[in-house]
């Protein structure tokens, strides 16, 4: 028994389980019986577990007869990049994805085995099985994480070094990917419906609950991606708007959208059709970025792994997206909704605004992303499309999103005049103003800017203002006083704060930011911004893992931090930058070592030109960036306050 | 009766389907080998000094395959190909494979910024005075010399690279 055995039999299994799942479903379906759906993916989840099981210890016992483990460790890789090395390529990603998907099936199915014989939950689970049979069917071909190696250096190759020099790479891919699953939930539900044609029902608001958990670790997890992008890779930014990036964000902006639209639908019976269409969307856009990273066709600066991936992928894509559109043809004009929106301002009016920011921002990323392979395919040569296209749509887009998050939380249901919301917002609205004016004196005088601190402190106030509701509804209840941030609508505010954080932390952090470069000899100092960095000392520092030329710097005569040139063990050939940060609420000062100097050769470089002992640093101050970071925190705070449901509903 | 679901959702079925043709077929590279009057003969033999410190002998005799990139941070195919090239040196790091970039009119201030952003997993050289580019007729980045072990030029490659095609370059110089 080995674990190229073992892994492949678990992979097998749970592609069989899955299978006889929706051929016990496709029986249950016509006797009219509840099928055997919970205990078919609990087996079927037990083979995940089984195969992840594999892998792990394979990964922790450094057991380099799978090629996957002998590509992805080391005998020296510390325990934690152990276990995370198995979503540090595709293979292993795959079985992560797999793992997480089966998790969501047994959930779904045990949540619902009261209403197991319902044609819905039965399509649905049925779904859902079929999507687990696909992902078993590429780890048990294209993407197999269990191949067998033949050779094999007898220390393994290790971890890429840039998965190895920061711990936020063991949460971020799998939140990231709770979130890509979370999406298949009410894809597979708004398919049953469609199939079943019971499209009048009210699933996708029941499944509001797990959709913004999912919404939730997709948001966190995006944030994280960010942090660690920042931490890790040295260039002081936080977001490329590379396509790996964009495949994450797609989703995000759809599944937002379905988050607000399906309120609609609750409160009014309005846009149902409109959100299937989204969940269908938004699941779409999780394969088609899954396409985007893994299958070589689009070029990234993240595609650290290519595959044949591309058209099983697509052909995927094709069958399940290409069947959703055809079925909302099919059924979708039963169900358009007698009434409308009676009013552009009232809350659904306002909600209807968001989603067309919302899909209208995510058309133009998705053009961004591929317009360069349709323009390979036409001209034969090669383009990027960079982050100025990107900015240029998502900077106003943001301004308008973020005058829409003041302005709907005061808006009424149904009818709403603008006279009752400026009422309404009024006293934000000078708080608001005054925050912005404060910023005018303290010296920001740039229009950009200051549009945004206003809005934000609106939306915020606003935020504030329901959280205040809440707060004096449950003392009227005289439920505790927390009992007023859980809930629904109470959550969402929570989660809109967090959210004017980042937009904060973005704006401040783009449009002041200082960079520049300095060359110091020992002792001396450079100032940027009113900050002033000291080179006081440059050493060698190694352990079992690295060896790193570290540079002491003080920062303002009192932190001491430490920019660094990295070199991991097994991959000596390569150096990476890791960046020493001074980070506070207000700013952070974030240093690079860039080189360290030869005194040999002449010419034009910077770094060439260094004397022997002195080092060149690049210095980047970015006001507030860390609110950023606080922002996705409490993004993820808000949505799981949001599961809380109070005692009275 | 008008049915305006209808038409938009089969309209949208048909545009996905097409789509995924599309985007399904395309294929992951496209064979970039140009011809160069220095195929088959010997490489331009130097000593360049590496961005982060030390130097590296290009060309002649090695027990190594050589992979010299020319590149610039200013050069947008380069960002395509930098990763592509790093996955490349990354996963022939142990098979006597030697992934060296060279820089082309750069700064090397921009050089770095652009490592720390692409994270490139390959050191790069400093070519004063575009010496070396010049031995090897090189007029625009990104190009790629794939130098067998006796030192001979075994491919030139024009425009961004992918790691298949390396890979395949590698195997016609063993």
């Amino acid at each position: 028994m080995n674990a190229t055995f073992l892994g492949h039999l678990g992979v097998w299994l749970s592609g069989m389980f899955a299978l006889v799942g929706m051929v016990d479903l496709a029986m249950a379906r016509r006797r009219h019986q509840r099928g055997h759906a919970l205990i078919l993916s609990a087996l079927m989840l037990l083979s995940v577990v089984a195969s992840v099981t594999v892998m792990q210890v394979a990964l922790i016992t450094h057991n380099f007869s799978l090629s996957y483990v002998a590509e992805n460790n080391a005998t020296f890789t510390p325990l934690i990049y152990s276990i995370t090395g198995m979503w540090s390529n595709l293979e292993g990603s795959i079985l992560l994805w797999a793992i997480l998907l089966a998790i969501g099936t047994v959930v779904i199915v045990f949540v619902y085995r009261s209403r197991a014989a319902d044609a819905v939950v039965q399509w649905a689970t049925g779904i859902l099985f079929a999507v687990v049979a696909f992902f078993a069917l590429l780890m048990a071909g294209p993407a197999d994480p269990f191949v067998r190696a033949v050779t094999y250096s007898p220390q393994g190759a290790g971890p890429n070094a840039l998965l190895q020099d920061n711990p936020l790479v063991a949460i971020h891919p799998p939140l990231l990917y709770t979130g890509f699953v979370g999406a298949t939930i009410p894809f597979a539900f708004a398919m049953a419906m469609l199939i079943t044609g019971r499209v009048g029902e009210a699933w996708m608001v029941e499944l509001r609950r797990f959709t913004v958990v999912t919404w939730g670790a997709l948001s966190v997890g995006i944030v994280l991606g960010a942090w660690w992008s920042y931490q890790v890779l040295g260039w002081g930014g936080f977001w490329g708007w590379d396509p790996v990036e964009n495949s994450a964000l797609l989703p995000w902006l759809t599944g937002t959208a379905y988050l607000h639209s399906v309120i609609v639908q609750d409160r009014r019976g309005l846009l149902r059709m409109w959100n299937m269409v989204l969940a269908i969307t938004t699941f779409a856009l999780t394969i088609l970025g899954t396409f985007f990273t893994r299958s070589g066709v689009v070029q990234s600066v993240h595609a650290f792994s290519t595959s044949t991936l591309g058209p099983i992928l697509m052909g995927f894509f094709a069958l399940t997206v290409g069947a959703g559109a055809l079925l909302v043809a099919w059924r979708g004009d039963a169900l358009r909704s007698p009434v409308g929106i009676e009013s552009p301002s009232s809350r659904e009016g306002l909600f209807v605004a968001n989603n067309i920011l919302f899909i209208g921002f995510a058309i133009v990323v998705l053009l961004g992303t591929v317009f360069p392979i349709l323009y390979q395919a036409v001209n034969g040569s090669v383009v990027t499309v960079g982050a100025p296209y990107f900015v240029h749509v998502a900077a106003p887009a943001s301004i308008v999103l973020l005058l829409l998050m003041a302005v709907a939380p005061v808006a009424g249901w149904r009818r709403a005049t603008p006279a009752v919301l400026w009422r309404r917002l009024r006293p934000i609205a000078w708080i608001a103003l005054l925050i912005t004016m404060t910023c005018w004196v303290a010296g920001i005088h740039r229009v950009v800017p200051l549009a945004a601190y206003f809005l934000a402190a609106l939306a915020a106030g606003s935020a504030v203002r329901s959280l205040a509701g809440s707060w004096r509804a449950a003392h009227q209840r005289g439920d505790a006083r927390w009992r007023a941030f859980t809930g629904p609508s109470a959550g969402g505010m929570v989660v809109h704060l967090g959210i004017v954080m980042m937009a904060v932390a973005i704006v401040s952090a783009t449009s002041f930011v200082s960079r520049q470069e300095f060359s110091l000899a020992r002792g001396q100092s450079a100032e940027i911004a009113g900050n002033v960095v000291t080179f006081d000392a440059l050493r060698s520092v190694s352990d079992s893992l690295k060896v790193q030329t570290q540079l002491v710097v003080h920062v303002n005569g009192g932190t001491i931090i430490l920019p660094a040139i990295t070199s991991f063990r097994g991959r000596e050939s390569q150096d990476v930058a890791t960046p020493g940060i001074d980070s506070s609420l207000w700013r952070d000062v974030y240093v690079t070592l860039d080189a360290v100097g030869q005194g040999t050769v002449s010419g034009p470089q910077v770094a060439s030109n260094l004397p022997t002992g002195s080092v060149a640093i690049g210095v980047t101050v970015e006001p507030m960036i860390y609110w950023m970071w606080i922002g996705g925190f409490v993004v993820g705070l808000g949505s799981l306050l949001s599961l809380w449901r109070r005692r009275d509903s | 009766m008008k049915r305006p679901l209808f038409i938009a959702g089969t309209g949208a079925a048909i545009f996905i389907v097409i789509l995924s043709a599309f985007l399904g077929t395309r294929p992951a590279a496209d064979d970039v080998t140009a011809s160069s009057p220095l195929l088959g003969k010997a490489a331009p033999v130097a000593t360049l000094s590496l961005l982060h410190g030390g130097s590296v002998h290009v060309g002649g005799p090695s027990p190594n395959i050589t992979v010299i990139n020319f590149w610039a941070s200013w050069c947008g195919p380069c960002v395509t190909e930098s990763p592509e090239l790093s996955t490349f040196a990354w996963n022939n790091r142990l098979d006597h494979v030697t992934v060296v970039g060279v820089l082309f009119n750069d700064l090397a201030s921009n050089a770095l910024a652009f490592e720390r952003q692409y994270g490139n997993l390959f050191p790069t050289a400093v070519d004063n005075g575009g010496q070396y580019a010049n031995a090897c007729g090189v007029t625009a980045p990104p190009t790629t010399y794939v130098i067998d072990r006796s030192g001979r030029v075994a491919a030139v490659l024009v425009g961004a690279v992918t790691a298949s095609q390396l890979d395949h370059a590698v195997v016609m110089a063993q």
